[in-house]
Formats: structure tokens, C-alpha cells, sequence
């Protein structure tokens, strides 16, 4: 799976710990992330050389994917250094490489109960060397790629080259992956009470065409599938569909003035830049999770235009 | 203590270290610089050779001693850059220049053949671009980069062969000897500019290149809030802008000198 030197393979099942996020709300790291291609480190902000080393150069080699791709990968970066770590802190930091990345903390007991469910020994707190003013943490240095099938298949370790990555992030975003996969999810914020819009693009590269029947943004509202037609008098009608075909090595796309999705209603206020989970269900392919970020209503254009 | 500056892959601090190996290797450049020019040198010297060789010389250190040293030779490719644009194209012309006058008083006085054969060969011009070419491709290939710079051995074989390449492909154009027909002024300027073409190609590599070429620097510590490929970008514009301004004042300075003495001449 990966020509690199170094890489490890391993056989992880993605674990089911829960974690607090930078928003201060907790993180369910196997529901939040299954099925997607997921990189999990276990840091800590003031790590000197692994830690920023590792997320500069993901940073760098994700910034180099197509949108579709990279929306389909998620970095979690866990930090077991509580005491040092605060919240904030932790979002600053990881803001300085990439603004989608997920930072999560927790107790002690929450984050050494974490490592072991990966199979990494709990990091140690160790007293400031002679000379030294700050606590060094030893922890497990390899970063882990658990793929759509929900497991890891390989361990990278410290001192994977931007390179290493640009060659094996097609390879994690293929292994396990089914014929369909969902990106460019989109929720536009609504106006006062009106329902919200939801957008995405579906690719099959499978043999058979599929349909997608159902899609999902779980406690955000009920979404339906509709779609926006011109009538004989020139008048935009929507109505709803029962499904919304992805042909055979083909793409669908729910995008303003066609298919789209319609949360109604919408069960709390959306920021803008958050990300929410979506199940999509499709009729041959069976479910895939994505992530559809929340935009504001001017954003619509860029984010819904092709590549 | 290390003896030499070389990538250590530990957290950069500010404390100063000492670096003993630079110490002996700038008080050897001075030896082998009072040995060219001679003894009544100093004496001798006009203010602006005075300020080049003491200028030549601090820069030397200055590039090789700590902080740019370390910091060249494991955290950052733009100090690496910084690092070869100093010890080859500023302090091997400075100091070449402080020794013209007295060393061509001493080839004089000794007649047509001031130098041994093999170091007369070494400074025949094209020798002495194919050698400064060479030493400056292979000191650049990633995989030697990776391999030399992490031992203090290794990063004084490249530190000297840079300073060494300097010395060498300045010489024909500033130093009064050997002289080879057909070298003039123009020809020296020509000189300069193919002569450095090679740069050009490597800053174009470091400017254009996906990813970090050398893993040195793209794994070392963090010294700056600043992402590898970015690091290597600089570096290479510091290699295409800094030997571009090098050969340009360089090519300027002949020139005018020229244009000078054809005047006079004229006159």
C-alpha cells in the first residue's frame, strides 16, 4: 500500500473514543470520521520537531489534492498535554497549518484510554531536562491513516516526506473506498426560518449506475431531495424526487437550479465555516458519510462551480 | 561540543554554541592569505584592500559560525542558500581582491612562473569553471545534501568545497596570475556570466519544485513559522538574485576599470 520507508502496516480498526473538540463539544472519533480517509496523531502543541514536522508537511501535501479529494480526508490531531493545551491554544496552533484540522483533548484517562485503543503505549510526562525549562512529553511519533473501510492499514512514521504523501494519498483514498463517494457537501445558511439548501457532488466510478435515495445531516433537520425545473410558462418550479440518478463512471450533482437538498426545518442556527456530518444513502452502494461545511448564501457560486 | 556546524535534528535554541573547527579553519584562510601576499602585505595595502580582506574574512565567519552555521546546515535551506552565496561569491572575491596587488608584486619579482604546474592548471579558466560547476552541482544533489550535512565531517566537506569553488572560479578574473592569452576583459565577463549559469538552474529547481527536495530541512525542527516548500522558494531566490547581483557588480567592476584604463590610455 505505501512504497515509503518507514511506513508500518498495521491492522487498527478505527477506534471509538470520544474526545473533547476545539469547540468545546465532545467528539465521537468513530462516528464523526467512518468512512472516510482519516489521519490520527497523538501530540502535543509545544512538540518541537515530530508534531509540527507531521502536520506541516500533511498540511502541504492535502493543499495540493483536488477540492473533491481533499474534502474527503480528515486530520485529527490529539493532543495529550492537557495541562499546556488549552482549547484555544490548541485551535491557534493547528489554525497555523490548516483550518480544517481537528483538534481534540481530554483527561488523562480519556486520552491514555485513546492511545491504548490504537494499540500506542499512554505518552509521558517528563520533568524539564538540566537547562531546560519545558516538560518534554514522550509519545508515539506515527501518524495513522485509517481508510474508508474503517481501518488502518499503515503507520506513518516521523520522517514521511511531503513526497511519501503526495504518492500515497491516492492510493488511502482508493483502499477501501466504495464506487461512490460524495464531496463538495455544502449547507448554505437560511434566511431567518426558511429551510436550508443542500448541496454536493456523487461520482461513480462503478460499472452499474446508482441513485442516491436518502440523504442525512442528522439532528440538523429532515433533508428532502428536490428539484428546481422550468415549466412551460417559464416559471421556476420545485418538486419533490424520489432519488437523484449518478450514472455509470459518471457524477450527479445537487447544485442551485437543479437537484438539490432541502433541510426543513432547520433545528438550530448554522455558523458559517462549521462542518456537519452527512449520511448519504444510495440505492446500490449503501451509505457513505461525508462532511458538508456550512457557507453563507455569497459563497454559493464558488463553492458549488466545478473544478 | 561539536567541532563543526552540522544538522543535529534537535529543538533550535538562541544560546550561543561554540564551534571550534570554524575558528581553526577562518585562522587558516588568513595563514594561507599572508602566505600569498606575502609578509610586508599589510604594510603595503591600500585602505580599500584592507577593508576587503578583513570584509572577506569576517563574512567567512560570520557565514560559517554560529548562528547562520547551524542554522544553514540543518533548519533552513534559505540559510544553506544564504550560506553559499556568502563563502562563493563575497568572501572568496573580497579576499582574492585584497591579495591582487601584493601577490602580483611577488609574481613579478619572481619572474614569468610564480605557480606550481598543478595549481597553475587548476586556474586556467575553463578548469576552473568545469571545477566550480561541478563542486556546486554535486554539493546540491539531495541525496549528498542528506548525507553529508547530519555529520560535522560531511558539512565541513561542503562548507570548504564551497569556499574552495570560490576561490577557484574567481581567480583567473581577479588575480594577476597565470595569465592566458586571449582572457581579457570582455572574455572575463563572458566568463562570469556562463560560469554561473549552473545557479540559475538549481535556484530555478528550489523555486519550482512541487515538494522540499532535501529532507534535511523539510524534517528539521521548525526555526521559523514558515513551511518548508516556502524556505527552499527563498532559497532559491536568494541563489538566482544574490549570484545574479554577485556576477553583475562583478562584471560591472571590470568594466568600468577597463573603460578607465582605455581612457587613460587614449589620453
Amino acid at each position: 500500500m505505501s512504497d515509503s520507508p518507514g511506513v508500518t502496516e498495521v491492522a487498527v480498526a478505527r477506534p471509538g473514543f470520544t474526545l473533547t473538540g476545539t469547540d468545546g463539544k465532545p467528539f465521537d472519533f468513530r462516528d464523526r470520521t467512518a468512512g472516510r480517509l482519516t489521519f490520527l496523531e497523538f501530540g502535543y502543541t509545544h512538540c518541537p520537531d515530530v508534531c509540527p514536522v507531521h502536520m506541516a508537511n500533511l498540511a502541504a501535501s492535502l493543499a495540493r489534492l483536488p477540492p473533491s479529494d481533499r474534502m474527503r480526508i480528515d486530520v485529527v490531531f490529539v493532543s495529550i498535554d492537557p495541562d499546556r493545551d488549552s482549547l484555544p491554544a490548541l485551535r491557534k496552533w493547528l489554525d497555523a497549518f490548516d483550518p480544517t484540522f481537528i483538534g481534540l483533548t481530554g483527561s488523562r484517562a480519556a486520552l491514555d484510554s485513546a492511545q491504548q485503543a490504537v494499540g500506542f503505549a499512554p505518552a509521558i510526562v517528563q520533568a524539564p531536562a538540566p537547562g531546560a525549562t519545558a516538560e518534554v512529553v514522550n509519545h508515539a511519533a506515527p501518524v495513522l491513516a485509517f481508510t474508508a473501510d474503517d481501518t488502518a492499514h499503515v503507520m506513518y512514521p516521523f520522517g514521511t516526506r511531503q513526497a511519501d504523501w503526495a504518492r500515497d494519498l491516492p492510493r488511502l483514498l482508493a483502499r477501501g473506498a466504495p464506487p461512490v463517494a460524495v464531496a463538495r457537501a455544502y449547507i448554505v445558511i437560511p434566511a431567518g426560518a426558511a429551510p436550508a439548501a443542500l448541496y454536493l457532488s456523487a461520482t461513480n466510478a462503478g460499472p452499474a449506475a446508482d441513485t442516491i435515495v436518502a440523504v442525512s445531516a442528522g439532528d440538523l433537520g429532515n433533508v428532502m431531495l428536490h428539484r428546481s425545473m422550468e415549466d412551460a410558462s417559464g416559471m421556476m418550479m420545485m418538486h419533490a424526487v424520489t432519488g437523484v440518478a449518478v450514472p455509470a463512471g459518471g457524477s450527479a450533482r445537487l447544485a442551485p437550479g437543479g437537484f438539490h437538498g432541502m433541510i426543513d426545518p432547520v433545528t438550530r442556527p448554522l455558523q458559517r465555516g462549521e462542518r456537519i456530518p452527512l449520511t448519504v444513502r444510495f440505492a446500490r452502494a449503501g451509505t457513505i458519510r461525508a462532511i458538508a461545511t456550512v457557507i453563507a448564501y455569497a459563497d454559493v457560486d464558488t463553492a458549488t462551480t466545478p473544478d | 561540543m561539536q567541532w563543526w556546524c552540522s544538522a543535529v535534528g534537535v529543538d533550535w535554541t538562541w544560546a550561543w554554541r561554540a564551534y571550534p573547527g570554524v575558528w581553526l579553519f577562518v585562522l587558516g584562510v588568513v595563514v594561507g592569505a599572508r602566505a600569498i601576499a606575502g609578509r610586508n602585505a599589510w604594510r603595503e595595502a591600500t585602505a580599500g584592500e584592507r577593508a576587503a580582506i578583513v570584509g572577506g574574512v569576517l563574512l567567512l565567519w560570520a557565514s560559517l559560525d554560529w548562528p547562520l552555521g547551524p542554522i544553514a546546515a540543518g533548519y533552513l535551506v534559505s540559510a544553506h542558500a544564504l550560506q553559499f552565496l556568502i563563502e562563493t561569491m563575497l568572501a572568496a572575491p573580497l579576499i582574492l581582491y585584497a591579495l591582487r596587488a601584493s601577490f602580483g608584486r611577488r609574481v613579478e619579482a619572481r619572474g614569468a612562473r610564480p605557480l606550481p604546474g598543478a595549481v597553475r592548471a587548476l586556474f586556467h579558466p575553463l578548469i576552473a569553471v568545469v571545477l566550480f560547476n561541478v563542486i556546486v552541482a554535486v554539493t546540491h544533489v539531495p541525496s549528498v545534501v542528506d548525507a553529508l550535512m547530519p555529520s560535522g565531517g560531511g558539512a565541513f566537506l561542503v562548507d570548504s568545497a564551497w569556499f574552495f569553488s570560490g576561490i577557484v572560479f574567481w581567480w583567473p578574473v581577479i588575480m594577476p596570475a597565470p595569465r592566458y592569452a586571449h582572457f581579457g576583459v570582455p572574455m572575463k565577463i563572458l566568463y562570469l556570466l556562463i560560469g554561473t549559469l549552473f545557479h540559475t538552474v538549481i535556484g530555478m529547481v528550489l523555486l519550482s519544485a512541487e515538494t522540499p527536495i532535501y529532507g534535511i530541512y523539510e524534517l528539521a525542527p521548525p526555526i521559523l513559522p514558515v513551511p518548508p516548500r516556502a524556505d527552499q522558494q527563498l532559497g532559491g531566490g536568494i541563489m538566482e538574485i544574490g549570484v545574479f547581483f554577485a556576477i553583475v557588480v562583478g562584471s560591472g567592476i571590470l568594466f568600468f576599470r577597463w573603460a578607465a584604463r582605455d581612457e587613460q590610455r587614449a589620453r
